[in-house]
């Protein structure tokens, strides 16, 4: 497929996607959805926001990435904003859990200071991060 | 070893990151000065390189122009406003404060791997970085954004609640933060430094403190992800 077309098919997928699960949300049960080269996908069910109350707290948009996986499937994920601070990386076994946790291609990470004390080792935490084109 | 790449079969290499965007706020940690040059030139200059470093890797800064947060639309604000010990108890002076902390052996490593020159003090630097960032946050905020603030410092002395070392609060925050949630509208409020992690809520603002810690304030068996912080589920 070339890859312009492929672009424009995920782009359908996701909006559909994205549709099956704004009606998920309104019906309150899992839907299924079936589709030939994707397979059976499960769309997961997602807690509310944790907002307490007041305005502006209600989720405004949903946005859906599709990731090509090596099987030839498709992996559809929800953008995730996770939060870390005080990770220490001067100790070897803080370095050594960073090294290992696994890749999050689509999300997006807060750092929330006290990484590290020396230069290199703020380096090599931001060089996890580097764009290789 | 840190980038996974994956080969697709139109022949095109995908370059994968462990993250899309990383935002980074610095903590007291990284204002220490540890080699010759920094200790020559002072941790105003340490961050301005930090900064710079941060840049070349597409890391956001306090510096940098806010992101907003695609799947909820929230600003996302990281801003740097360090400490001025007035997280302290009315009867204790600024000039007693670090003696009184002594009593307790609670003075923190700052007050020797810190310097704060040019400026008088660490407490001349936070004023002037709390200054900055009222000014850029009154003058450049849309005024119907909802947002998330993130700070390594807690923005409130009642969110400091460290009943090992209480006496350590002077190095946690300063009382100019105290009303930025209700100001700056915040949603979720991030911040670190005290390694006590939690959820607490004020006036309807969650704020999250997400530390990881010292080594021996976290278990290696759970793995890293355990400790990352979900802000939006």
């Amino acid at each position: 497929m070339a890859r312009s077309a492929k672009i424009q098919w995920l782009n359908e997928i996701a909006s559909l996607y994205k549709m099956l699960y704004k009606m998920q949300l309104a019906s309150k049960s899992p839907i299924l959805l079936a589709c030939s080269g994707v397979g059976d996908l499960k769309i997961p069910r997602r807690k509310a926001c944790r907002f307490d109350s007041g305005p502006g707290h209600q989720r405004k948009s949903i946005h859906i990435s599709v990731t090509p996986q090596l099987d030839s499937t498709w992996l559809f994920t929800t953008l995730k904003l996770w939060a870390i601070s005080d990770l220490h990386v001067g100790a070897e076994k803080n370095r050594r859990a960073l090294s290992a946790l696994s890749d999050f291609p689509d999300d997006w990470l807060i750092l929330a200071g006290d990484v590290c004390e020396r230069i290199e080792d703020l380096e090599w935490v931001f060089s996890l991060y580097q764009e290789i084109f | 070893m840190y980038v996974s790449v994956s080969r697709i079969s139109n022949g095109f290499f995908l370059c994968i990151k462990k993250f899309s965007k990383v935002i980074w706020v610095p903590g007291n940690h990284e204002l220490w000065l540890v080699t010759q040059e920094e200790q020559q030139r002072g941790s105003p200059w340490k961050y301005a390189a930090l900064v710079a470093l941060a840049r070349k890797y597409g890391v956001v800064t306090p510096e940098d122009p806010w992101l907003t947060f695609p799947v909820t639309d929230h600003l996302i604000v990281p801003f740097f406003t360090l400490y001025d010990y007035s997280f302290r108890p009315a009867n204790i002076s600024r000039d007693q404060v670090v003696d009184w902390a002594m009593e307790e052996n609670c003075v923190c490593t700052d007050e020797v791997a810190i310097n704060a020159a040019p400026f008088d003090s660490i407490d001349d630097w936070s004023r002037q970085r709390c200054e900055n960032t009222r000014m850029r946050l009154d003058n450049d905020l849309p005024t119907d954004a909802r947002t998330i603030l993130i700070n390594h410092f807690p923005l409130r002395e009642d969110l400091v609640q460290i009943p090992r070392i209480p006496r350590f609060s002077p190095w946690c925050g300063t009382k100019q933060t105290e009303d930025w949630h209700l100001r700056y509208r915040a949603d979720i409020v991030v911040s670190g430094h005290l390694h006590v992690r939690g959820t607490k809520i004020r006036n309807h603002t969650r704020f999250e403190e997400v530390s990881l810690g010292y080594a021996r304030q976290w278990d290696e068996a759970k793995g890293l992800k355990h400790y990352l912080r979900d802000l939006i589920f």
